[in-house]
């Protein structure tokens, strides 16, 4: 537009104000993300590995939603849509994060399919074994897929799946709402993966302190688990895990309730680089609790 | 109690409106026990969002739903599968369910918190034995005084023949749990209470006793007794009848801070604990002001009398040395009071020589250097008896000796709490009582307070 002989000088203000807006939001962004991305300290959570996954699930998601929904519209602008759902965008950086700290505990000996904890469960009580195959199950196609820097639309969470499913009916071109529908009707976030990890957290209860052993429950129910005793979402277990995070790591282990032993030695095996004063693995549970609700506030 | 995955151990149905139209029983107690009913809204507060999120969505849930019925924490596996019209309600499917006692740590901790409230507020407490009989009481409300006194004075029976239970005919005391929150009314007192039984050595296995608190949700009323004031009298800074209402709330200001400060109700950031102990700091220094102000009030009311008493000086000397006995241990400053034996007979009234003596103590300990040393002799000087309070201070000049029992005079000093009023309330007590309140001093040299009230048998005393 011509913004020299604009009729509503207001208007034309605005839009200007806007666009210097968004540029500054990049500007101040730059400050805050560069010296990680060139690689200071701390780099993990934004290391080139988890953005480019991040990145390539996303688009990903974007393909498979397009594929599944009727095959018409463009992937480009749907990644681009779905990108600007903070939501999204955090839960595509938390799986690139578990990939990354699953395949460091792989290296460590630590299988990210089948752990002792499931094993024991595939041996037990009918309802209880058939819940660990399918969650084994789930596991393995999941990580197969993230080595292949996939991902599979069916797997989200139901808040996330509804916002991706609202971009996709919206996408101009796109399926619009027939196709969306077809994928509503045949989405059940019961046989998701993390569903079926919550299940088998809440169905092995009596384990205890046990669900909080990384090496006994494996990363990926290690960190359902924690999540749920500590009630912080799956996402910050995911990123206190990631290297330089560890005192979080601490916080939510001591908040869960977690004991200063089985804190300390699931410390150890994810953060084995253990900078931290032995004696902060003592905080009180509230005191742990207090801290993480400061940090969040 | 848990149960498993896989199969549906219940199943439940919900109309267009979120309401429960239909439920098996594990799901329909817990709606009931949770105050609904059927047909109606879901009480399960959890179930609830669950529902109403699957019908915005139109998507296939599945969530763990956590409910607290009053006696146990359930956690449920349920699966919520929204009908295919819009208006057609949700199915539910519940896959696990658990239940656990409400544990008993988290009970422990709630009793601890009530019971560090109810100490703080209580206008009365009293111990019982185990069957609830009175060993002890005190009161420190006014309109509480009498059945403190009657409870002292008929010990050993229950307490709840001093008092009237509310909606309770019983003589003999009920099962204290019954008691415990009960409202009750005294005679004498207008106000309602609630009284607290806190059980003690119940930790220790033992068949202890209990704490009895009353606390009242209101004020005690403002005392309108007395005599009107006449016209004429000097300038009033705070009515005898205000400082008893301004009192009790500043108080609970004060305690409520040092309960924030010392952390007992959880933990907390150090810089609010600061902020907590500044709090109580000014809540304490308003309340000291306040009782200057009355103090002064009533120094300048024309029908000022004292109560003159035979005392003991040398006991008054050794008690204010004692009260002050803590505040000298931190500065380190030693206080050398008159030795046990000693005694000197004056014609005074014991509380407003205490109060002199506190406050001549008191000035000494604040303007003396640490690790000094704060001396109280005794003296008989004809038909005056003595106390002089000597300190290592800086001293005073004799302007400053002539202006330091003037009113709000403060020698340049501020912020460290004080009134400027001590001093010149002292001295209004001393002659009141037909004494005087002088002082000695040199710059550099300490500081002499003398004290003289008339001694016993002298025509002074008459």
């Amino acid at each position: 537009m011509n913004l020299a002989d604009q009729s509503r000088p207001d208007e034309g203000m605005a839009a200007m104000a806007a666009e210097l807006a968004r540029e500054d939001r990049v500007r101040e962004a730059i400050g805050a993300v560069l010296p990680h991305l060139v690689g200071g300290e701390d780099a993990m959570a934004l290391g080139e590995e988890p953005v480019v996954r991040t990145r390539a699930t996303l688009l990903s998601l974007a393909d498979d939603l397009l594929r599944r929904g009727g095959g018409t519209g463009n992937a480009a602008t749907l990644h681009q849509a779905l990108a600007n759902s903070a939501a999204l965008l955090a839960h595509c950086h938390g799986l690139a994060l578990e990939t990354a700290t699953s395949e460091r505990l792989a290296a460590a000996g630590l299988d990210p399919v089948l752990s002792p904890w499931l094993e024991e469960l595939l041996g037990g009580e009918t309802g209880r074994a058939a819940l660990a195959m399918r969650t084994i199950s789930a596991q393995a196609r999941f990580v197969a897929r993230q080595r292949r820097m996939g991902a599979d639309v069916a797997e989200l969470p139901a808040e996330l799946m509804h916002a991706a499913l609202l971009a996709l009916a919206d996408l101009p071109g796109g399926p619009g709402d027939q196709g969306a529908a077809a994928l509503r009707a045949a989405y059940d976030e019961g046989r998701t993966r993390l569903s079926l990890l919550a299940q088998v957290v809440l169905a092995g209860s009596e384990f205890g302190e046990r669900v909080l052993d990384p090496s006994a429950a494996g990363f990926a129910l290690f960190a359902t688990a924690l999540a749920a005793r500590s009630g912080a979402p799956r996402q910050e277990v995911l990123l206190a895990s990631s290297t330089g995070q560890e005192f979080r790591l601490l916080l939510l282990m001591r908040a869960a309730g977690a004991s200063a032993e089985a804190t300390g030695s699931a410390l150890a095996l994810i953060h084995p680089e253990g900078r931290l004063p032995g004696d902060w693995l003592d905080i009180s549970h509230e005191a742990a609790g207090a801290l993480l609700a400061g940090a969040a506030a | 109690m848990s149960a498993a995955s896989g199969t549906t151990l219940a199943q439940a149905r919900t109309d267009g409106h979120g309401h429960l139209v239909a439920a098996d029983e594990l799901l329909l107690g817990l709606q009931l026990r949770c105050g609904g009913e059927m047909p109606g809204p879901i009480a399960i507060p959890a179930l609830r969002e669950a529902v109403e999120r699957a019908a915005a969505t139109r998507l296939k849930l599945a969530v763990p739903v956590t409910a607290n019925d009053g006696a146990e924490w359930v956690t449920a596996w349920v699966e919520i599968e929204p009908g295919a019209a819009a208006d057609e309600g949700c199915r539910v499917d519940v896959r696990q369910w658990q239940t656990r006692a409400v544990p008993p740590e988290e009970e422990r901790v709630a009793a601890r918190r009530r019971a560090v409230l109810v100490r703080q507020n209580a206008e009365f407490s009293a111990r019982l034995d185990s069957r609830q009989c009175v060993i002890v009481a005190e009161g420190s409300a006014p309109d509480l005084m009498g059945l403190a006194e009657r409870m002292t004075a008929e010990p050993g029976k229950p307490w709840t023949e001093f008092v009237t239970v509310e909606g309770s005919a019983h003589r003999q005391p009920l099962h204290w749990r019954l008691l415990d929150g009960a409202k009750v009314r005294i005679a004498g007192s207008d106000r309602i209470w609630e009284a607290a039984l806190l059980p003690t050595g119940e930790a220790s296995g033992r068949d202890g006793g209990f704490e009895l608190h009353l606390v009242s949700a209101e004020p005690f009323p403002a005392a309108v007794d007395g005599p009107a004031v006449p016209r004429g009298e000097p300038a009033r800074m705070i009515g005898r009848e205000v400082a008893p209402v301004l009192r009790q709330p500043i108080a609970r200001i004060v305690a409520n801070a040092e309960t924030i400060r010392s952390r007992l109700m959880g933990p907390l950031a150090e810089e609010y604990s600061a902020y907590a102990a500044d709090i109580a700091a000014a809540g304490q220094h308003l309340l000291a002001l306040i009782d200057d102000l009355t103090d002064l009030e009533v120094v300048e009311s024309s029908d000022f009398k004292t109560s003159p008493d035979r005392i003991d000086l040398a006991e008054v000397a050794r008690q204010a040395s004692g009260i002050l006995g803590v505040k000298a241990r931190e500065r380190g400053i030693e206080i050398d009071a008159p030795r046990h034996g000693e005694t000197l007979a004056a014609v005074a009234e014991f509380r407003r020589v205490l109060q002199v003596l506190l406050n001549l103590i008191g000035n000494a300990l604040r303007y003396s250097p640490d690790g000094s040393q704060v001396w109280i002799r005794l003296e008989q000087d004809g038909p005056f008896a003595r106390v002089i309070v000597a300190d290592q201070g800086p001293g005073l000049d004799s302007d400053q000796q002539a202006r330091v029992f003037e009113k709000f005079e403060r020698l340049g000093r501020s912020g460290d709490g004080g009134s400027g009023l001590g001093l010149y309330i002292s001295r209004r007590l001393a002659r009141a009582m037909g004494g005087e309140l002088s002082v000695e001093s040199a710059p550099g040299q300490g500081a002499r307070f003398v004290l003289s009230v008339p001694a016993a048998g002298s025509a002074a005393a008459a």
